[in-house]
């Protein structure tokens, strides 16, 4: 699936009912937020919290022009808990604590090491890798998800896939984002 | 397979694993119990299905905020008590003083309230007093700092003649004992 085909952007029409969103949208955040967190648990709890806030204000906010984003940027930057969330995380995997079976998504061990070495990242980074690389989101996108300048996130992405690079054992041969 | 690309198979790994496993139905529920208003009297609605609980992110918020409400009006509870008891000692206080000095001034209710004269008494101290105690301190700070060098031996002698300079200056300035003392007594009404 392509990004032209997963962007659900505000399509012309009513707007749409917020079951049908909650549906469709929480996995993919909780996917978003479990591959910067690592905890399935602390991903879930952002993700409801983000989408408690969209459904208390729904009639504003499936107006925007884009909710789906909109949602993604509460899950975050709520107050704070994502980067705290975050911090610890990476402390945690600094003190290589045992991860509960349960608390995460299952993945093959080639994707979980991306994913463990994106959590190393800044989380400014690590959101900007994750919006681009999960989301498929472009440099543009990410700009208005997040509230930056899209020269920010340019270099952000830059920053950050140079260390994965180096983190990864990978070359950095690919295309300019978009 | 270069970076970019396995970026993008653990993205695309990720959002499968996602949509397999993670259940939205549940989350769904707690989301409309917990952003729905609460009705007014929870006995008016006997016939409602039991709520799911709410998330326990919620569930900590609730009590977080209503601790910090105790807490707030516990603080308030004791700012006021100890308002009302300082404020009740210090008028007792101020009634005893009245009291007091009412007695000891006008012996009958008729006579009109006391002024009471305050006299500031200024005290003159010798320059030689000051120069001795400024050289005493300076002696002290370098005894201390364990510096017995020739500045220590300078500030000695200095103390010495100011020492003496101002046991002279102190004795002629100083009122003979049969003086009058300098704070006049305070003045009863007529």
């Amino acid at each position: 699936m392509g990004p032209a085909e997963r962007d659900h952007d505000r399509q012309p029409g009513p707007p749409e009912a917020f079951d049908g969103f909650y549906v469709r949208e929480y996995p993919t955040v909780v996917g978003l937020l479990q591959g910067l967190l690592c905890s399935r648990i602390v991903a879930e709890e952002l993700a409801q919290e983000a989408f408690l806030v969209a459904y208390r204000d729904w009639d504003r906010v499936s107006g925007l022009d884009n909710p789906r984003a909109w949602v993604r940027k509460v899950a975050l930057n709520q107050r704070g808990s994502f980067l705290r969330a975050y911090h610890r995380q990476q402390a945690r995997e600094r003190a290589s604590a045992v991860q509960l079976e349960d608390d995460t998504i299952k993945l093959a061990d080639e994707h979980a090491q991306v994913w463990e070495a994106i959590r190393t990242l800044p989380p400014s980074q690590a959101q900007v890798i994750a919006l681009h690389y999960y989301e498929d989101y472009s440099v543009a996108q990410i700009a208005a998800a997040l509230g930056r300048a899209p020269g920010t996130i340019k270099a952000q992405l830059h920053q950050g896939r140079r260390k994965l690079a180096r983190l990864l054992g990978a070359g950095t041969d690919r295309g300019r984002p978009t | 397979m270069n970076l970019d690309d396995r970026l993008r198979a653990a993205g695309r790994a990720l959002r499968e694993g996602s949509a397999t496993q993670v259940d939205a139905a549940v989350g769904l529920r707690e989301i409309v119990h917990a952003g729905r208003p609460q009705p007014p009297d929870p006995a008016a609605a006997p016939a409602a299905q039991p709520a799911p609980p709410a998330p326990a992110g919620l569930r900590l918020r609730r009590t977080q905020r209503l601790a910090l409400a105790v807490n707030l009006l516990l603080v308030l509870a004791l700012g006021v008590t100890l308002v009302v008891v300082a404020g009740g000692a210090r008028r007792g206080l101020n009634n005893a003083t009245t009291t007091q000095r009412t007695a000891a001034t006008s012996p009958s209710t008729s006579i009109p309230p006391t002024t009471t004269l305050v006299t500031r008494t200024v005290v003159q101290v010798p320059e030689a007093c000051l120069e001795a105690a400024e050289l005493a301190d300076e002696i002290i700070s370098a005894l201390a700092r364990n510096e017995r060098d020739s500045r220590l031996a300078t500030a000695m002698r200095d103390y010495s003649v100011a020492n003496q300079a101002c046991r002279g200056q102190a004795s002629r300035t100083a009122p003979p004992p049969s003086a009058p003392p300098t704070t006049a007594p305070p003045r009863a009404a007529p």
